[in-house]
C-alpha cells in the first residue's frame, strides 16, 4: 500500500529530525526530550515490521526506564551557573 | 526558568564530514545490494508466544505446526543476560554509595588516607585527580564548555607532578 | 507491499551515523549516553527489519536482548557519571585527565 511507504517516509523523518535534535542542542535537557521522540517514532517502525512485543518493550523499557534515568542524571548534574547566555562574555567571567 | 532550544553549532567540520563519509559509503553499499522482496510472518501466528518460546528455550512448542520455522533457541543467552543485568546492578551501587557504616566513601578514590578529599575544609572546588585545583577554574566552569576544559586542562597540565595540594 | 528492507538499513544507518557525530563533537558525558542509545537503537532497527525479512523471529528476540544490555549499560554509566560529577563538578569528559596517556 501506497500508506505504509507514506508512514514509512513520515516516522523516518520524525526520527533522523529527533536524532539530530539530540546531538545538535545545546542543553542535555533538550536533548533528552528530543530522544524520547526518537525513540517513539523507532518503536513506531517496530509495529510496521510486525513486532509488536518489541514495539511495547521499547516503550517501557527505553521511554519508560532510560529515559528517566537519564532525566535524573540531567538533574542532578546540572550546573550552578548554567545559562548559556554568558556565552558571549564568557572571557570577561573568566578574566575578573 | 524554561530556555528556548538553541543548536550548538561550531567547530563540528572534521567529525561531521566523517560521519557523513560513513554514511555515504554505507548508502552506497547498501543500495548496490540487491534485496528481495521481505517474506514477512504467516497470518494465523502468535508472535509474542513464539518470542517467548524461542527466548525460553520451548523446543517442543517451539516446533508445532504452524509456528515460525527456523527460529534458534536463546535460553543460554538469556541466563548471561540475566548474569549481566545483576552485575550491572551491583555496579551501579558500588558507585552510587556515598557513605559506609557512617563514613563517607567516594568511589574511586585517588587518596586512600583522606577519604574526603573531594570537598575540602575551606570550601575551595578540589578535584579528585588531575583536574586542576586553582580557584580561576571556578569561574571558568560556570562559562562555556569549551573555553571552560580548554582553560582546566590548560591548567592541570602544570601541576600534575605535583597532585592535589 | 510492505516497504522494502533496504529503506530500514539506511535509516538505521543514518540512525547510527548522527550517534557517531554526537560522540565526536559533544564534549558532554551525558550526550555521549544519548548518542550510545542512538547507535544502539540504530542496531535494534537493524535486527527488526531482518527478522521481517527472513520470516524467522532470531532478530527480534536479540532485539529484546540488545535492549536488556542497554538499561544495564545505561546503569552503569549514570553511576559513572555521578561520580564524575561528584570529583570534578563537572561533566566534561576532556575534565579528568588522570589516565590519558
Amino acid at each position: 500500500m501506497i500508506y505504509e511507504q507514506i508512514a514509512f517516509a513520515l516516522f523516518a523523518f520524525i526520527t533522523l529530525a529527533s536524532a539530530l535534535g539530540v546531538v545538535l542542542l545545546r542543553e542535555p535537557w533538550h536533548s533528552a526530550l528530543m530522544l524520547g521522540v526518537a525513540l517513539l517514532s523507532i518503536a513506531v517502525h517496530f509495529v510496521m515490521q510486525a513486532a509488536e512485543f518489541v514495539a511495547m518493550m521499547q516503550v517501557l523499557v527505553y521511554v519508560g526506564g532510560v529515559l528517566i534515568l537519564i532525566t535524573f542524571a540531567v538533574m542532578l548534574t546540572e550546573r550552578e551557573d548554567a545559562t548559556d547566555d554568558t556565552e558571549t562574555n564568557a572571557d570577561e567571567v573568566v578574566q575578573t | 526558568m524554561t530556555t528556548k532550544p538553541r543548536l550548538r553549532v561550531g567547530r563540528v567540520l572534521l567529525p561531521g564530514v566523517l560521519a557523513v563519509g560513513l554514511f555515504g559509503l554505507m548508502a552506497l553499499i547498501v543500495l548496490n545490494t540487491s534485496f528481495g522482496g521481505s517474506q514477512g510472518f504467516p497470518e494465523s501466528i502468535a508472535i509474542t508466544s513464539e518470542l517467548g518460546y524461542a527466548m525460553f528455550g520451548l523446543e517442543e512448542l517451539q516446533s508445532t505446526a504452524g509456528s515460525i520455522p527456523n527460529t534458534e533457541s536463546f535460553l543460554a543467552a538469556f541466563f548471561l543476560i540475566a548474569v549481566v543485568l545483576d552485575a550491572a546492578l551491583d555496579g551501579a551501587i558500588v558507585l552510587a554509595k556515598r557513605e559506609e557504616e557512617g563514613k563517607p566513601v567516594v568511589a574511586l578514590p585517588s587518596q586512600r588516607d583522606d577519604p574526603d578529599t573531594t570537598r575540602s575544609a575551606t570550601g575551595r572546588e578540589t578535584a579528585a585527580d588531575g583536574g586542576s585545583d586553582s580557584t580561576g577554574s571556578v569561574t571558568a566552569t560556570g562559562s562555556d564548555a569549551d573555553s571552560a576544559a580548554d582553560s582546566t586542562t590548560a591548567g592541570s597540565g602544570t601541576d600534575d607532578t605535583g597532585g592535589d595540594a | 507491499m510492505a516497504v522494502e528492507v533496504q529503506y530500514y538499513v539506511l535509516l538505521s544507518m543514518a540512525l547510527f551515523s548522527i550517534g557517531l557525530f554526537g560522540i565526536l563533537t559533544r564534549r558532554n558525558a551525558l550526550l555521549f549516553l544519548m548518542s550510545v542509545e542512538l547507535m544502539l537503537n540504530a542496531a535494534n532497527i537493524n535486527l527488526i527489519a531482518f527478522a521481517f525479512y527472513h520470516g524467522n523471529l532470531t532478530g527480534q528476540v536479540f532485539a529484546l536482548f540488545t535492549m536488556a544490555l542497554a538499561a544495564a549499560e545505561v546503569a552503569i554509566g549514570l553511576g559513572i557519571l555521578l561520580v564524575l560529577y561528584r570529583n570534578f563538578r563537572d561533566v566534561d569528559v576532556t575534565v579528568p585527565t588522570t589516565m590519558r596517556w
